[in-house]
């Protein structure tokens, strides 16, 4: 079976809705209309809805029309089955280390047990990580786990921590905080909570916190303030770090695959054969972006703002000031 | 625009015009020349219309540049994952779906005519002038839902019986679905193929926002049906043939190799395949997003040979430069860390500096040395150590030197 399949089609899920809404009571043509808008691409509406209503030869016959509604022909919507690609892919994840993490040890033996005929869709063993950080978390000790799960509890629950944390520079923290989500990174092969530090109730500062650096948490009673999402966004820094690139090198497809991530607008300038991108980005993840761009070499200038600049322009010139002092170490 | 339709029937044709709008965000209609310009605007169309909520479009001096942005950190879902939910159908394909399911809901274990005449009767009979399947084709949608998976048949004395399948998985699924909703949001966004992880999200109704993603890639998911048959390929310990093209080289060429793993760049974004090519004995990598039209060939019998060879290798590569055996290429940096401040750079060097060893050579100051296959590949990582670096040299006196020369260049940028 291919990936790409019609029974994973937008419409036929939209279908499925349909049909499930009609059947707890008749639909009008703009409640079908409406289902479509609002689940479906942008042009969908144009293309799903009449074949659905209308009773002609291109009609799918799901839906038929009496003088109140349209009610389902079907009685039954598709039960929730997987397809054999689907339960391969389960099961090539609960092999994965860090499944474990999301159940107890009954929970993962009966998933186990009930994916025992399946096939995995990969095997590990066949994948490696480049550039991956080695001292990545230990997804396997039972404290690493336990804090995990009551992490993803608050964040699930909307409640508040009480966090008691060690920072790499082996500063000691115990604080408040209003748990936004858990950060996975690929590279550093870690979670990091996302969280604003919270003081007398109102949200403070944004904290990414290493989970394996944390001591101790407790859940508090207090519910996370309301408008959390809200108020991240406005800690995005004001001024995008503005970048001009040249192709140098392959440059321009290399630069735009690592920096696909951020949030960002490119512009090619016709006569330069240059690039002028401006990255949007949070003050926690400037040192990283600063280092990312630093690793690009004479590929890419930074433009702006100012103050980035300086500290790009300051390592270059320590470095320059280094070679030009012990010029035979070169 | 007559003859635009929103669906498609070929993931190929939307796999690089999605990628190229997800990474470059800069091109226009006059960058495709190889494609004509209704095909630039129908596939345009397409992906605005797939990704409506992330799309953004600018207005240049050359031409709409249609870009879609968003900073991964802040994502909880994969907004490319909508690509895959665009295949196309016909109304007999959309009709047999949910009326079979129905039929063998309500009557499991049913032959292809039984299933067919009651789809008839019971369902078409209910419409002025329906457009009916025959037996026949009723017969190859059930036989395709059990490939798939969905149904499942049995034969007994002349007659194949289907019914919806009822393995012991399925039959748990409604009670364990919701406990496997955090799983699912996690994985579906870290693994190959995740995208299989978020139907079952969407179909069981549930869309959590717990993880978000740092140093996610999110154009992976549109090489994981090649992905999935090069780890088939492998699985199978089988050659295969394949088609590849790169963004400078527009020419296809094919070639027949021996798949042994995928190798994750997880810092600079790309996926690679690593084989073995029997007729040049050699090894190579070869970038995921530029490979198509995969053929499984024989299994072959140095496999496992090379599975062991390719390993030595990489253990001595910085990324995923396989090309020579019994050469390495020696590299030193001596940095200056203050140990009390500026700690937390040690670890840095500790933890991205693969097996190089780390010496303290006197007080603040420490030597990293590593010997690898290509020191090129380091380059970009030893950039991220300017401004502290005392002494860089190695035996592959070019790239010292073209670094050197790069700090230069860099210093010259940003001279007033």
């Amino acid at each position: 079976m291919e990936l790409f399949s019609e029974i994973h089609s937008r419409y036929f899920y939209i279908i499925t809705e349909i049909l499930k809404a009609a059947a707890v009571r008749k639909l009008t043509a703009q409640d079908v209309a409406s289902i479509v808008a609002r689940l479906g691409f942008a042009e969908t509406s144009f293309v799903l809805a009449p074949p659905l209503l209308n009773a002609n030869q291109d009609s799918y016959c799901l839906l038929k029309a009496d003088a109140s509604g349209y009610v389902p022909v079907p009685e039954n919507v598709p039960p929730l089955t997987l397809t054999a690609l689907q339960k391969r892919w389960l099961k090539a994840i609960l092999n994965d280390q860090r499944f474990a993490m999301f159940t107890d040890e009954t929970e993962y033996a009966i998933l186990n047990s009930l994916l025992a005929d399946i096939e995995p869709l990969y095997n590990n063993k066949h994948l490696v990580s480049v550039d991956m950080a080695n001292d990545g978390d230990v997804y396997t000790s039972p404290e690493y786990k336990s804090l995990f799960r009551t992490t993803l509890q608050a964040i699930q629950l909307g409640k508040v921590l009480l966090i008691t944390y060690e920072s790499s520079k082996g500063n000691r923290l115990s604080a408040y905080f209003a748990p936004y989500k858990l950060e996975f990174s690929m590279k550093d092969d870690k979670f990091r909570l996302v969280a604003v530090r919270m003081r007398h109730q109102q949200l403070r500062s944004l904290y990414k916190l290493n989970l394996s650096r944390i001591t101790s948490l407790t859940i508090m009673e207090w519910n996370t303030p309301l408008g959390l999402d809200a108020y991240i966004h406005t800690l995005r820094m004001p001024q995008p770090v503005e970048i001009e690139i040249t192709n140098e090198r392959n440059g321009f497809e290399r630069i735009f695959t690592q920096l696909s991530n951020f949030e960002r607008i490119s512009e090619y300038n016709e006569t330069t054969g240059t690039c002028i991108m401006k990255i949007y980005y949070y003050e926690v993840d400037e040192m990283e972006l600063l280092i990312t761009l630093l690793s690009f070499g004479p590929i890419i200038r930074v433009l702006g703002p100012a103050s980035f600049r300086q500290q790009l322009v300051e390592r270059i010139t320590n470095q320059i000031q280094r070679f030009a002092t012990n010029p035979s170490n070169i | 625009m007559a003859g635009f339709t929103e669906l498609i029937k070929n993931f190929d044709k939307i796999r690089d015009y999605a990628r190229d709008f997800l990474v470059y965000g800069y091109k226009c209609r006059s960058d495709y020349t190889q494609r004509s310009s209704r095909s630039y605007d129908n596939e345009r169309r397409r992906i605005e219309s797939y990704l409506a909520g992330y799309i953004q479009w600018e207005n240049s001096s050359r031409g709409k540049n249609l870009f879609i942005s968003t900073n991964t950190a802040d994502l909880s879902q994969n907004q490319l994952f909508s690509v895959w939910e665009t295949k196309s159908f016909t109304t007999k394909d959309c009709l047999l779906h949910f009326c079979l399911f129905d039929i063998l809901v309500k009557e499991p274990g049913l032959t292809a005519n039984e299933a067919a005449d009651i789809l008839s009767d019971r369902y078409l009979s209910q419409f002025p002038a329906p457009a009916i399947p025959d037996a026949m084709t009723v017969r190859n949608k059930l036989n395709e839902y059990v490939e798939t998976g969905l149904f499942q048949k049995q034969k007994l004395s002349k007659n194949i019986h289907y019914s919806i399948n009822n393995s012991q998985f399925n039959q748990a699924l409604p009670d364990i679905v919701n406990q496997l909703a955090a799983p699912l949001h996690f994985f579906e966004n870290v693994t190959p193929a995740g995208v299989l992880g978020y139907f079952i999200r969407r179909d069981s109704g549930q869309n959590p926002a717990w993880f978000s993603f740092r140093h996610l890639f999110t154009s992976h998911t549109l090489d994981d049906e090649i992905l999935i048959q090069l780890l088939t390929a492998i699985q199978a310990k089988s050659t295969i043939q394949f088609a590849t093209c790169s963004n400078r080289s527009k020419n296809h060429f094919r070639q027949t190799i021996l798949p042994l793993k995928i190798a994750i760049n997880v810092k600079h974004g790309r996926r690679y395949l690593l084989a073995y090519n029997m007729r040049r004995r050699n090894f190579f990598s070869f970038r995921l997003d530029h490979i198509k039209n995969v053929e499984l060939l024989e299994e072959s019998a140095v496999f496992c040979e090379c599975l062991t060879e390719l390993e030595e290798r990489l253990a001595s590569t910085w990324g995923v430069f396989l090309g020579r055996q019994n050469y390495l290429e020696r590299l030193e940096m001596v940095l200056s860390i203050d140990e009390t401040t500026e700690a937390y750079v040690l670890a840095r060097l500790k933890r991205e500096g693969k097996h190089g060893t780390i010496e303290k050579i006197a007080d603040n100051t420490f030597a990293y040395r590593i010997e690898v296959t290509d020191t090129q590949e380091m380059v970009p990582w030893l950039r991220t150590f300017i401004g502290r670096i005392i002494s860089l040299s190695g035996s592959n006196k070019r790239v010292i030197k073209l670094f050197l020369d790069d700090i230069e260049r860099m210093a010259a940028l940003y001279a007033e």
